[in-house]
């Protein structure tokens, strides 16, 4: 009885441990292919995901900062296709994509900063665009904006903001190829194209 | 005595496994905290791109036949019309999905005959074969991101983001080019 009873614990031993080893097996493998997604250094704050995500919004904000900056003035908040008035002029298209980008900044902020956003009196409406000054101001507007986004990311690299983030580049990417073919409309080459 | 040795031993292993799984769960790279596994990187993206993969269907299907292949801002030929366009996000789409993908991947798919032609890809055949370019084009990304999740291929994954977010921005202009109303702004 006493050999059965150590025969009995024994198995259960070995399937115990040839369980713990199977679960110890897929968390080193699970080890192997995880990433390290904190922030590289504490003063940076930037990390292996955030550094990529930067970079692609510099890319775009590069790029729609140069329409801003190099539409026609004649036709920057006067040309909307077919004339049709339900369609956003280029001007309204850059404001639009600042006053969004301003409001996901606000957003990708950590909760300490929007408290100290709302402490300081600091907190941005919230308007879907912004209204039309000149043509200067919105060059302004939307530098400012993916400014702040860049900051909120850096300021709060927290990887549960991913989607946000991806947000912003899908969003300025698609209105930017608007803009390009509002270039293209007037039989103009989008800045981007030019040799 | 020799049964007590075995059993002692494997005391000594379990106690010693169950310390590493015990540390297995405290590690990061084990313990489900909030996205800060690849899976969930990974859902995010996915999202992100069945969002824009949607959208630009919906204007491979929809957009109208007599313009189709023929339609270009101010007529200039320099210019791609909707369908080349549309070819165009499909042939970026495989381009990059292959290089979502690992090495061994890229050569098991190669291997296989399985990899589409750039030239076949961008060579208009009909509307119909446009909308299943597209739609091949992209599940090829989501394929390439489900097959291989590394998130150091992030770059990749940003860039078919990005560049079919802003040729959809073409579309939907040509759509306004011609006083249509895109599907993303129907009613």
């Amino acid at each position: 009885m006493n050999t059965m009873r150590k025969r009995n614990l024994l198995t259960v031993l070995i399937v115990v441990a040839v369980a713990l080893g199977g679960e110890v097996a897929w968390a080193q493998k699970s080890a192997q292919t995880a990433w390290d997604l904190k922030p590289t250094t504490a003063t940076s704050r930037t990390s292996h995901l955030t550094e990529p995500v930067l970079e692609r919004i510099q890319n775009i904000e590069t790029k729609m900062v140069a329409a801003a900056e190099d539409f026609p003035e004649d036709l920057y908040n006067a040309y909307r296709p077919k004339g049709n008035q339900d369609v956003r002029t280029a001007a309204e298209i850059l404001l639009h994509v600042a006053a969004l980008n301003t409001r996901q900044a606000f957003n990708l902020n950590t909760k300490k900063e929007k408290d100290a956003l709302f402490a300081a009196g600091k907190v941005p409406t919230f308007p879907l665009n912004f209204p039309y000054v000149s043509k200067q101001d919105t060059v302004t507007k939307v530098k400012e904006s993916f400014a702040g986004v860049r900051k909120a990311i850096q300021d709060n690299p927290d990887p549960e903001n991913l989607a946000g983030w991806l947000w912003v580049i899908a969003h300025s990417s698609e209105h930017f190829g608007n803009l390009v073919t509002y270039y293209r409309d007037n039989g103009l080459v989008p800045p981007t194209s030019r040799q | 005595m020799s049964k007590r040795s075995l059993l002692s031993g494997l005391f000594v292993v379990v106690v010693s496994l169950g310390g590493e799984f015990a540390w297995a769960q405290q590690s990061p790279t084990v313990t489900k905290s909030p996205l800060t596994s690849t899976s969930d990187l990974t859902i995010a993206v996915l999202k992100e791109i069945q969002d824009i993969e949607e959208r630009t269907v919906a204007i491979a299907e929809d957009f109208p036949d007599n313009l189709y292949n023929s339609y270009r801002p101010k007529g200039d030929q320099d210019v791609r019309t909707a369908a080349e366009i549309l070819l165009h996000i499909a042939e970026q789409n495989y381009s990059y999905a292959s290089l979502m993908r690992t090495k061994q991947q890229q050569e098991a798919l190669i291997a296989s005959g399985k990899k589409p032609n750039a030239k076949d890809i961008l060579t208009f055949v009909s509307k119909q074969d446009v909308v299943v370019k597209v739609k091949a084009s992209f599940a090829a990304v989501r394929e390439a991101i489900q097959d291989n999740p590394d998130p150091k291929k992030i770059e990749w994954w940003l860039y078919v983001i990005a560049h079919s977010n802003g040729h959809f921005g073409n579309l939907v202009t040509y759509y306004r080019d011609n006083g249509l109303v895109p599907p993303t702004s129907r009613q």
